[in-house]
C-alpha cells in the first residue's frame, strides 16, 4: 500500500477566468447556465461546487474537462490556458455519477484503459492496475464486469481508473448519489482519505452540503450560473453571506425581527416581546434602525431552558413534532407562527420528550445567529 | 380532443362498413373464372358478356401453365368454374387431370374436329402460329441481322438479344418448347436449348411479355404469337415478324369448364361457354387483337389465318401427357448452362 | 435438472392450473388462443412439412434428395444465400453509417431523412424493382437517356443487389439508431476524458457496444432478403433464387410436394436465425438504458467524417427519393422511353379495372388490423402478468410466425384450408387468418413494451383492490397502453397492405389485392398501370401513417425491426 504519491505525479493548479456558458431553452429563451464564473483552486486542493439543481455546477465541470465549449472566459491550469486543447488532451479525469464503467470490457480492462491509450507498456500496467486494486479494495474481482458488481464496488473502480493514469486535476461528478446511506458516508471518507494520501488537485460537485462540508477545503456555493460565496467549510458554515447560502448549508431556522437600535459592538433586535442582543459582526449587509431582518438560527444554536435556567434570550414555544435520530433528537416548535428546528444532542440523563403541543421554553445563543436584511 | 378522436373513428367505421356492404353485394349473380387471354382483350370481352347477359363476372388472369396448376391445388374445391383462353395444351392437361367437364353443345358444331375435344371438354376460339418479333431500331442499332430460321436464333450475335418465357408457367413457351422438339427430335432439341439459352437474359412468366418487351425496345428479339405482334405493329411500335423457315407452331386457345365449380354458376358458366364461340364474342377477339377466331367474321388488316402458316406436324395430346417431363428437362437444362 | 425441480416444476404448474381454473373467463381466453395458435401457426406448418415428406403418401425423403442433387435447386440455394450475404453487409454497413449520423451529428432537417428512411419499409415491397426498371432499364432514364449506358443490366444479381440493399437497409437503421441512442453518453465523453482520441473512442467503445445490434442488422436483413420475392419475381432474370422457386414449383410446375419442401428449405435458416438473434443474441447485449437522457453535447468526429456522414445520407436519401419520384413520374407518362406523353389513363384504369382490388385490399387490412393488434395485446396482456401452464409454449408459438417466411406461410395455408372441415381457401376469411397470424407479432411485441413500462403494481393495486383481471385490464391497463396500440395497429395496417409472398397463395377470383395485381401488370409489361397502382398504394398508406403518427408512440419502431419480410 503506497503510503504517498509517486514523485513522477505532478498535479496541477486550475484557474478560472469570466468564464460564461449560455443555451437556448425551448422557448428559444437565453439561459445562462454559468454566468460570469472566476474560481482559483491551489495545488492539492479539494474544491467543492454546491447549489440546488441547474445552479451550473455541473455544467463548471464540464467546461473545465472540455466537454463544453464556453461561450467566453478563459480556463487555466498551471497558469497556460486549455480553452484550446480538446477534451481528450487535457487529462483530467472525471468521475460520473453513473460511473460510466465500460461494460464490456472487464474491471481490469476498466482501469487499464487510460494506460493503454496512453501507449503505457504491458507489464507497467500491469503493475499500477493491481496496484490501484489493492489503493480501492478490489483485489481480486479484475475479471468480473461492471454488472456484476455492486454499486460501491463499482463507484470504486470509476475512481481506481480516473486515479491510474496519475491525473493532474481530478473531477467528481455527483458520485455517491446512486448510493446507499451507509455506503455513501463510508465512500466520503475513503474519497476523502484517498485524496489526502495522494494530494491531488479535486473539483467535486455536489448538492448534498453534508458531502460539501465534511470533505472540501473550499466551498463553492452556487446559484444560478453565479458564485453566493466561497470560503472553508466553517466560515461558510458559520457565517454564510446570504439568505441563499444559510439556507442552502445546514438547517437554519429564519425568524423575523426588526431592528430597535443600533449600538457600538451589538444590534438590538426584536423578535415579538423580546429583544435579542446580538454582535454587529454576525449582519451582512447594509441596516439600519427600523429594518425588517431574517435570523438565520442554527438548530444546534437553541437549547431547552432547564427548570430553575435563566437566559435574558429566551422564547417559548409550542411543540409540533418530535423526530428520534439517535444520537440527536429533532424538534419541531412552533414559535410566531414559524416552526423552528431544534437539535438537540442526547443526553443520557436529562428527560428530552415532549408530548405533542406541549409548550416549553428555549434559549438561543445571539453568537449563533446571523442577521439578513430582508428584501 | 376527446371529441375529435370520437367522430374520426366513427367516421372510419362507416367507410368501413360501406366498403363492406359494396364488396358483399357484388358477389351475386356471375361467373367466376380463370382467364389466360390478355388482360384488356380478356376485359373486352367479358364486358361484352355482361353487357349481353347480365351477368358479371370475376376473373383472374393466369398464364396457362399457372391456370392448371392453381386448378389442380385447388380440384377439391374449386373456385372458379370456367376456365377461358389459355393454350389448348393446358386444357387437354386439365382435362386429363380431371379437371374440367364435358359440355355437348351445338356452339361447337362449327369446329372442325382438331379444333375441339373428341369428348366435348373443350373448344377452340381460334388458333395462332408463333413468329419471330423483333424490333426494327435495335436491330439496326446492333447490327443484327433478321434471324430467318430457329437455327438463326442460336447464332452467338444474338447473345442477350432473345426473350421467351418459362414454359412452366407459359402455355406459349412450352409450345414453343414442344415446336422445337417436335422439329429437331427430342434429344438434338435439348441440345438447341442449351445453345439458344446462351442468348437468353431472362424468362418471363407470362408468355406475351417478351414481345411487349421486343415492342417497346427493352428487348431486341422475342418470340410469341403472330397475333400479338402484329397488333404492337399496328399500334405504332417498330417492331416486325418472321416466320421461321423450318415451319412454326401454333395455339388452339379454347375454353374449359370446370368441375365442380361453385354450385349457383353453374348455368351461368355453361352460357359463358356457349357464347364464347359464337359471332358476337369472334368480333371482340377481332377488334381486341388480331387473333383468328374460327367463326368467320370480318378480319382486322393484318391478322394472319393459320392456313397460310407454315406449321409443324403438332401432337397436342402428346405434349399434353408429356409436359411435366419436358419441362423438367427444360429447367434443368436451362438452369445448369447458366452457371456456365 | 434433478428429480428434485423436476417435481417442483410440476407442482408449480399444477398450483398455476388451479388458479386458472378458478377465473373462467381467463380459461377460456387462454384455451381459445391455444386453439387458434394450434390451427392456423402450428397445423399450416406441420402440413408443409408432412407434403413434402410424404409425397406419394409414404414416407419418403426423395423430395429432399431431388432439391438437394439437382443443378437448379442447388444453385438457387447458393444464390439466394450468396445474395442474402451480400445484401446483408452492404444494408448493415449503409444503415450503421446513417444512423450514426442522425444520433451523432448535428445537422438542420434531420427529420426529413428520417422520413426518406422510413419510407421504403412503408412501401409494397418491390417498390424499388419497378423504378429500377424505369431508371436503369434497357429504356432506363438514367442509363439510356442521361448517361447513354447501353446494355446495362439491371436484371439478375447486379439489379437484386441494388434493389434489395436500398429496400433493407432501413430495418437494420431502425435497429442501429436505437441501439446508438441507447448507448450511455458519458461511455463515450468518458472515454474521451480518460484520453481516447475521436477515433479511439469509436472503436473502442462505440462500435463494440454497437456489435450486438450490427449483428442483429445483419442478420434480420439477411433473412429480409432471403424471404423476398416481389424484387426476384421483377429483376431475378437468370439469377434464381429460392424463395421464387417455391413459387414456380408449384404454380408452374404444379409440384406440390417439391413446392413444399423448398419452402421447408426457406424455413430452416429463417427460424434458426430468428432465434438466434432474439434469444442468444440479445443475451450478449450491453445496453442497459439508464433512463437519464444525459447530455451529449460533445463533438464526436472531425469535421471531415463530419461533412463525408452527411454528404452520405444526402446521397443516400436522394437516391431513395429518385427512385420514389420516378414511379411518381412514370405514372403519368404513356409509355417510359418510348411515348412521354403525359396521361392520365393509366389512373383511369387503376380505379377502373383495379377500384375493385383497392376496396379489397383496403378492406381486408382494415378487418384484420384490429382483429390482429387486439387479439396480441391480449397474448401479451396474459404472457407478462399472468401465468399458467404452457405460457412460454404460447408465446413461442405466437412469435414464431415472425420468422416462418411468407412464401411458407402462404403455401402451407393454401394446402391445409383446401378442404371440408376448414374449407378457407377462396375465401376472405383465409386472407383475414394470414394477416392476424402472420402479423399478430406485432402486437405481441408492442404489448410487451408496453407493459413492461406500467409498472406491474398499478395492476397489482386494482387486483388487491378487489377488480377482476377483466376489469384490471380494462379500466388501468388499456388506457395506458392505448398508444402502443395505436403503433402496432398502423404497422400491421401497412404490413396488411403491402403483404406478397403469403398473399401471392391464396388471393383468387374473389378477393385480390393491390400488390398481386401490380405484380401481374409488371410482368404483363402494363407498366404505366402498375406504377399508377403502386402510387395509390404508397399514398394510401402514408395517409394512414400520417394520419395515425400523432397518436402513437415513435419509440415503437424497434417493433418493425422484427418483423422482417412482407
Amino acid at each position: 500500500m503506497p503510503t504517498q504519491k509517486s514523485d513522477d505525479w505532478e498535479v496541477a493548479d486550475l484557474d478560472l477566468k469570466n468564464v460564461v456558458k449560455t443555451y437556448h431553452d425551448r422557448r428559444g429563451n437565453l439561459i445562462h447556465a454559468v454566468n460570469n464564473f472566476s474560481l482559483k483552486i491551489g495545488k492539492g486542493e479539494f474544491t467543492t461546487l454546491v447549489g440546488p439543481s441547474g445552479c451550473g455546477k455541473t455544467t463548471v465541470l464540464r467546461v473545465i474537462a472540455g466537454f463544453e465549449i464556453p461561450d467566453s472566459g478563459e480556463v487555466l491550469m498551471g497558469g497556460k490556458s486549455i480553452n484550446s486543447i480538446p477534451a481528450f488532451n487535457r487529462n483530467m479525469p472525471m468521475v460520473f455519477q453513473s460511473y460510466a464503467l465500460f461494460p464490456h470490457l472487464s474491471i481490469y480492462d476498466n482501469i487499464a484503459y487510460g494506460l493503454k491509450i496512453r501507449k503505457v507498456p504491458g507489464n507497467i500496467i500491469k503493475n499500477d492496475v493491481e496496484m490501484m486494486l489493492q489503493l480501492v479494495n478490489l483485489v481480486g474481482m479484475e475479471n468480473r464486469y461492471p454488472k456484476e458488481i455492486s454499486g460501491g464496488q463499482q463507484q470504486r473502480v470509476a475512481l481506481a481508473r480516473a486515479l491510474v493514469i496519475k491525473p493532474k486535476i481530478i473531477l467528481f461528478d455527483e458520485p455517491l448519489s446512486n448510493l446507499d446511506v451507509k455506503l455513501r458516508l463510508q465512500t466520503r471518507m475513503e474519497i476523502k482519505r484517498l485524496q489526502n494520501l495522494l494530494g491531488i488537485t479535486t473539483l467535486y460537485v455536489t448538492h448534498d452540503q453534508e458531502e460539501a462540508l465534511s470533505m472540501s477545503d473550499s466551498i463553492v456555493v452556487m446559484k444560478k450560473g453565479k458564485i453566493e460565496q466561497i470560503g472553508s467549510p466553517e466560515t461558510i458554515y458559520h457565517h454564510p453571506k446570504s439568505v441563499f447560502v444559510a439556507d442552502f448549508i445546514g438547517n437554519t431556522n429564519f425568524v423575523e425581527g426588526t431592528i430597535e437600535s443600533l449600538l457600538d459592538n451589538h444590534i438590538n433586535i426584536q423578535v415579538k416581546d423580546k429583544i435579542l442582543k446580538i454582535p454587529k459582526q454576525q449582519a451582512t449587509g447594509d441596516i439600519n434602525q427600523g429594518d425588517t431582518v431574517l435570523l438565520g438560527i442554527k438548530p444546534e444554536a437553541i437549547s431547552i431552558l432547564k427548570p430553575g435556567e435563566r437566559n435574558p434570550n429566551n422564547f417559548s414555544g409550542t411543540v409540533r413534532h418530535t423526530y428520534f435520530r439517535g444520537t440527536i433528537t429533532e424538534f419541531e416548535v412552533e414559535f410566531n407562527n414559524t416552526l423552528i428546528n431544534v437539535i438537540l444532542p442526547k443526553d443520557v440523563d436529562f428527560q428530552q420528550s415532549f408530548a405533542r403541543n406541549e409548550r416549553i421554553c428555549l434559549s438561543v445563543n445571539p453568537r449563533a445567529i446571523n442577521i439578513f436584511k430582508k428584501h | 380532443m376527446r371529441l375529435k378522436h370520437t367522430i374520426f373513428f366513427i367516421t372510419l367505421s362507416l367507410v368501413f362498413l360501406l366498403l363492406m356492404f359494396d364488396s358483399v353485394l357484388a358477389r351475386s349473380k356471375r361467373v367466376t373464372a380463370y382467364t389466360s387471354l390478355h388482360e384488356p382483350v380478356a376485359r373486352a370481352v367479358f364486358n361484352q358478356f355482361e353487357k349481353e347477359s347480365g351477368l358479371k363476372v370475376f376473373f383472374v388472369r393466369l398464364s396457362t401453365g399457372e391456370a392448371v396448376s392453381k386448378l389442380d391445388a385447388e380440384r377439391l374445391n374449386p373456385q372458379v368454374s370456367i376456365w377461358f383462353g389459355g393454350v389448348g395444351i393446358g386444357h387437354i392437361r386439365a382435362k386429363n387431370k380431371g379437371l374440367s367437364v364435358a359440355n355437348p353443345t351445338t356452339a361447337t358444331k362449327h369446329l372442325e374436329p382438331k379444333y375441339k375435344d373428341k369428348d366435348h371438354h373443350w373448344a377452340g376460339i381460334y388458333a395462332a402460329p408463333l413468329v419471330f418479333e423483333y424490333n426494327t431500331i435495335m436491330l439496326k442499332r446492333y447490327a443484327l441481322p433478321i434471324p430467318v430460321s430457329w437455327r438463326d436464333l442460336t447464332k452467338s450475335e444474338y447473345k442477350g438479344h432473345i426473350q421467351m418465357a418459362n414454359p412452366g408457367f407459359s402455355g406459349t413457351a412450352y409450345n414453343i418448347l414442344t415446336t422445337i422438339v417436335e422439329i429437331f427430335g427430342e434429344t438434338s432439341a435439348f441440345k438447341y436449348i442449351q445453345a439458344l439459352n446462351r442468348n437468353i437474359p431472362m424468362y418471363s412468366r407470362s408468355g406475351s411479355a417478351p414481345g411487349k418487351r421486343a415492342a417497346i425496345g427493352e428487348v431486341t428479339i422475342a418470340i410469341g404469337y403472330a397475333h400479338d405482334a402484329v397488333k404492337f405493329i399496328s399500334d405504332g411500335f417498330p417492331l416486325a415478324i418472321q416466320f421461321p423457315a423450318e415451319g412454326t407452331g401454333y395455339e388452339i386457345a379454347a375454353v374449359s369448364l370446370i368441375k365442380n365449380g361453385p354450385k349457383d354458376e353453374t348455368e351461368n358458366a355453361k352460357k359463358l361457354y356457349n357464347w364464347a364461340f359464337g359471332k358476337s364474342a369472334a368480333k371482340v377477339y377481332v377488334s381486341q387483337s388480331f387473333a383468328v377466331p374460327f367463326v368467320n367474321v370480318p378480319l382486322a388488316k393484318g391478322a394472319i389465318p393459320i392456313s397460310e402458316v407454315k406449321t409443324v406436324e403438332q401432337d397436342d395430346e402428346w405434349a399434353a401427357k408429356n409436359r411435366s417431363r419436358l419441362v423438367e428437362k427444360w429447367h434443368n437444362v436451362v438452369t445448369s448452362s447458366q452457371s456456365e | 435438472m434433478t428429480t428434485l425441480s423436476f417435481s417442483n416444476y410440476f407442482k408449480n404448474q399444477k398450483i398455476t392450473l388451479k388458479r386458472l381454473l378458478n377465473e373462467p373467463l381467463q380459461l377460456i381466453l387462454v384455451l381459445s388462443i391455444i386453439f387458434c395458435l394450434g390451427l392456423f401457426v402450428l397445423y399450416p406448418l406441420y402440413s408443409t412439412i408432412k407434403v413434402s415428406l410424404m409425397p406419394n403418401g409414404h414416407f419418403d425423403l426423395i423430395v429432399y434428395k431431388t432439391i438437394l442433387n439437382q443443378q437448379r435447386f442447388k444453385i438457387a440455394i447458393s444464390n439466394s444465400i450468396l445474395l442474402g450475404i451480400v445484401v446483408a453487409t452492404l444494408g448493415t454497413i449503409i444503415a450503421f453509417l446513417f444512423a450514426y449520423t442522425l444520433t451523432r451529428i448535428q445537422f438542420p432537417g434531420k427529420h426529413f431523412f428520417k422520413g426518406m428512411v422510413i419510407l421504403p419499409i412503408i412501401s409494397p415491397p418491390f417498390i424499388f424493382a419497378l423504378s429500377a426498371v424505369l431508371l436503369l432499364g434497357r429504356n432506363g432514364l438514367l442509363t439510356q437517356q442521361l448517361l447513354g449506358i447501353e446494355n446495362f443490366n439491371i436484371y439478375g444479381f447486379k439489379g437484386l443487389v441494388i434493389v434489395q440493399t436500398l429496400s433493407m437497409f432501413p430495418i437494420g437503421f431502425l435497429i442501429l439508431s436505437g441501439i446508438l441512442q441507447a448507448i450511455d453518453p458519458d461511455l463515450e465523453t468518458c472515454a474521451m476524458n480518460l484520453g481516447a482520441k475521436r477515433w479511439k473512442t469509436f472503436t473502442t467503445v462505440t462500435f463494440p457496444l454497437a456489435l450486438p445490434g450490427l449483428w442483429a442488422s445483419w442478420l434480420l436483413i439477411f433473412v429480409q432478403s432471403l424471404t423476398d420475392f416481389g424484387n426476384p419475381l421483377i429483376l431475378g432474370g437468370d439469377f434464381p433464387v429460392l424463395s421464387v422457386q417455391t413459387y414456380l414449383e408449384f404454380v408452374g410446375m404444379g409440384n406440390l410436394p417439391r413446392g413444399a419442401g423448398l419452402a421447408v428449405l426457406l424455413l430452416v435458416p429463417t427460424v434458426s436465425l430468428f432465434i438466434l438473434q432474439r434469444y442468444i443474441l440479445r443475451k450478449k447485449s450491453f445496453i442497459t438504458v439508464t433512463g437519464k437522457s444525459t447530455r451529449r453535447s460533445i463533438v464526436s468526429v472531425s469535421q471531415l467524417i463530419h461533412v463525408l456522414l452527411i454528404f452520405f445520407s444526402i446521397l443516400i436519401s436522394a437516391i431513395i427519393s429518385i427512385f420514389y419520384i420516378s414511379i411518381f413520374a412514370g405514372s403519368f407518362i404513356k409509355l417510359w422511353g418510348i411515348n412521354w406523353t403525359l396521361t392520365f389513363s393509366h389512373y383511369i384504369y387503376a380505379f377502373d379495372v383495379g377500384l375493385q382490388t383497392i376496396k379489397d385490399t383496403v378492406l381486408l387490412a382494415t378487418i384484420a388490423t384490429p382483429i390482429t393488434v387486439i387479439f396480441g395485446m391480449v397474448i401479451a396482456f396474459l404472457v407478462v402478468r399472468k401465468s399458467f401452464p404452457g405460457k412460454n409454449l404460447m408465446a413461442i408459438a405466437a412469435v414464431l410466425m415472425f420468422s416462418i417466411p411468407g412464401t411458407a406461410v402462404g403455401f402451407g395455408y393454401m394446402i391445409s384450408f383446401n378442404q371440408e372441415p376448414l374449407l378457407l381457401t377462396g375465401t376472405m376469411y383465409i386472407l383475414l387468418a394470414c394477416y392476424v397470424f402472420r402479423y399478430v407479432p406485432i402486437g405481441i411485441e408492442s404489448g410487451m413494451a408496453a407493459l413492461s413500462q406500467v409498472s406491474k403494481d398499478i395492476g397489482e393495486s386494482s387486483t388487491n383492490l378487489g377488480a377482476s383481471s377483466a376489469i384490471t385490464f380494462r379500466s388501468i391497463t388499456l388506457p395506458l397502453i392505448t398508444p402502443s396500440f395505436i403503433s402496432a395497429a398502423t404497422f400491421t395496417f401497412v404490413k396488411c397492405m403491402t403483404g406478397l409472398s403469403a398473399v401471392i397463395f391464396l388471393v383468387s377470383a374473389s378477393w385480390k389485392h393491390m400488390t398481386t395485381l401490380i405484380l401481374a401488370q409488371t410482368e404483363n409489361m402494363l407498366l404505366g398501370q402498375a406504377y399508377a397502382m403502386s402510387v395509390v398504394l404508397t399514398l394510401i398508406i402514408l395517409i394512414s401513417f400520417a394520419v395515425f403518427k400523432n397518436f402513437m408512440t415513435l419509440g415503437q419502431t424497434s417493433v418493425f425491426g422484427g418483423i422482417s419480410h412482407d
